[in-house]
């Protein structure tokens, strides 16, 4: 057994995979980047009133979960999200099974877009 | 056709159980192989493993790249998806590095190194399993849908 059998091969080995996952990484950061501009540019502008309102809505009713800042706790991070505002509206109101209640007794329709605006805000 | 975020769902669905069978199948086959005393038998189990922890190899990109379009290319997450990628991350980092090796060494390694490279093909295949379980969580919650 010579020296490429014990000391080459992996390291050749580990390289292409260290490569393989940073490229995927590097990949991901990239796409990410470039979906962010995109929403960014083509976002409609937000009434800070709205967003404000939303704000408070969301500390009151979702920050226990989602976290204050809303990067996620025992809820997922809502920063970001790519939902439609109507797709938004349905969740909060219906909640998921099993892991997030419904809102739909709790928040009125105005208090909901203020919600969604706000959520909006984090995108 | 429609290459929303449904497609990939189902793309993903149908990309991620190809290399997870595959891996697991060619860990099985190599230690039936290092049981088998039957020389032509073991070599014909080993070729077989190592063709099928190729293929696997190649289909993890695809399960993989699939993974990222549905995560929006978040390569962690929070809650179900930051432990579904936990587990995903070493075991596709694993199973190249592992592959790559087996490439290069053909069948000139030594036992007790074809030994931790089964080990380790073990550990992939376990981590497979448990970023499934934790993909299986996001499907059933229908975090990634929504």
């Amino acid at each position: 057994m010579n020296l490429q059998h014990h000391v080459v091969a992996p390291l050749i080995a580990t390289a292409i995979a260290a490569a393989s996952l940073a490229g995927t990484f590097g990949v991901a950061a990239y796409m990410q980047s470039v979906g962010a501009t995109q929403r960014q540019n083509s976002r409609a502008p937000l009434d800070p009133k709205l967003v404000a309102g939303g704000r408070k809505l969301f500390l009151m009713n979702c920050a226990h979960c989602h976290a204050d800042d809303a990067t996620g706790d025992e809820g997922p991070d809502l920063h970001g999200l790519h939902k439609t505002d109507e797709r938004l509206r349905l969740l909060i109101k219906n909640g998921i099974k099993g892991e997030m209640p419904r809102f739909n007794e709790k928040l009125a329709d105005p208090d909901l877009d203020a919600l969604v605006a706000y959520l909006n805000s984090l995108r | 056709m429609n290459f929303d975020q449904g497609f990939w769902l189902r793309v993903h669905g149908g990309a991620t159980h190809f290399p997870i069978v595959l891996l697991f199948v060619s860990v099985l086959l190599d230690l039936v192989a290092l049981c088998w005393r039957d020389q032509p038998a073991r070599r014909g189990l080993h070729a077989a493993a190592a063709l099928l922890a190729c293929i696997a190899v190649v289909a993890s990109f695809g399960a993989v790249i699939s993974g990222l379009i549905i995560s929006r290319w978040r390569t962690l997450g929070t809650g179900s998806m930051l432990r579904h990628h936990i587990f995903v991350w070493p075991a596709f980092a694993i199973s190249i590095a592992l592959v790559i090796w087996r490439l290069i060494m053909r069948d000139r390694a030594s036992s007790r190194a074809f030994l931790i490279y089964v080990s380790g093909m073990a550990i992939a295949s376990a981590l497979t399993f448990a970023a499934g379980y934790w993909g299986g969580e996001m499907a059933l919650a229908g975090e990634l849908s929504r």
